[in-house]
């Protein structure tokens, strides 16, 4: 029993030193830049959370099969639901109107021009089935050639979405049409 | 005395409620009558089709079944893959298309104004993404007279995306 506590120990500590060893060498492969931050556009305000803020929010496991390298994975990170909620991004009667809300959309970008988009709705788990994170480890370890933050879907069937080198989240409003 | 301060409490009471019952519970949304859908307009990559209940109605169906959190009841839609209808008519997902898709999104329509927004991804079923989006024109081996057309989403919980009475669907450019 005791050796099981100190296993455990021994493996929390050295999870939770892994993202500090990621900032402070970054491996890349070539010609992928590589995030330092993740910055949170909500109604045309910016929040800028530094790699050490988001180890600090409570993450979540999410298990995925990588198509593009053939590996079943699993990442770690924060709920971007629970990011958007802190800015008054819910569905349950917060900032936004529940009308607007369902007609919102969000932009999540990586260093290198890349985005891709998500409903509002569908990031939410209690919303839409699964779950979308801002990952900072993969398999136990830091992401490291993948640009230090990835976006990680659940329920997508291919990585499209999979966002290298994550650098900047947008929450917006269709106009309309 | 005691008796008038009585009923004043319950006829404030009484006041409160409607807008409690407005407070947006989330599916407990109030759903009221719209004009049914009469044709289905699609504008998709700069082109517009549409489509009469009746050339829906013969296109290859799929049935679904999802527990309506607002009725509280279990339910059995038949429609159209919406991934089939954009990929037939000028918005196919693939290779050469990707990443035009996945810059864009997609918005759904009633006829009364009321808009929601969809991923492409999460419409592209069951290729991009799991479960399965369909624009449902019967619900429970009947046809839903009331709607004409409706949105249904498996993945959902909450059906307050499943748009009542669809008429115009649009692939939009996400702004950045």
């Amino acid at each position: 029993m005791r050796l099981i506590r100190i296993v455990l120990a021994t493996a929390s500590v050295a999870l939770f030193s892994l993202p500090l060893a990621a900032q402070t060498s970054p491996a890349t492969i070539p010609g992928r830049t590589v995030s330092h931050s993740l910055t949170l556009v909500v109604e045309g305000k910016p929040t800028v959370y530094s790699l050490a803020d988001l180890a600090a929010l409570p993450h979540i496991p999410v298990a995925v099969h990588n198509k593009r390298t053939n590996t079943d994975d699993v990442y770690s990170g924060v709920p971007l639901a629970s990011l958007l909620a802190a800015h008054g991004v819910t569905y349950t009667g917060g900032d936004v109107p529940l009308h607007k809300f369902l007609r919102c959309y969000i932009v999540a970008h990586s260093t290198d021009d890349y985005f891709v988009t998500f409903s509002s709705a569908e990031v939410f788990p209690d919303f839409h089935t699964g779950d979308v994170i801002v990952a900072d480890s993969v398999n136990g370890k830091p992401i490291a050639v993948n640009g230090q933050l990835e976006l990680v879907s659940s329920e997508d069937k291919r990585p499209s979405r999979l966002v290298y080198s994550l650098a900047k989240i947008i929450f917006l409003e269709s106009p309309g049409e | 005395m005691r008796l008038t301060r009585l009923v004043l409490a319950a006829l404030l009471a009484v006041a409160t409620l409607p807008a409690l019952a407005q407070t947006p519970t989330a599916e407990e949304m109030p759903h009221k009558p719209i004009p049914a859908t009469t044709s289905l307009t699609l504008v998709l990559n700069g082109k517009s089709t549409t489509l009469t209940l009746a050339q829906i109605a013969a296109l290859p169906h799929k049935s679904v079944s999802v527990f309506n959190a607002h009725e509280k009841k279990n339910e059995t839609y038949s429609g159209v893959p919406l991934a089939a209808l954009l990929t037939a008519n000028g918005a196919p997902f693939n290779h050469q298309t990707q990443h035009d898709m996945l810059n864009s999104y997609i918005t759904i329509k009633g006829t009364d104004g009321y808009t929601v927004v969809y991923s492409t991804v999460e419409v592209y079923t069951p290729d991009y993404h799991t479960g399965d989006v369909i624009i449902a024109d019967t619900r429970d081996g009947q046809p839903i007279t009331t709607d004409g057309l409706r949105m249904v989403s498996t993945e959902d919980g909450h059906p307050m995306r499943w748009l009542h009475s669809v008429t115009t669907i649009t692939l939009t450019k996400a702004g950045y």
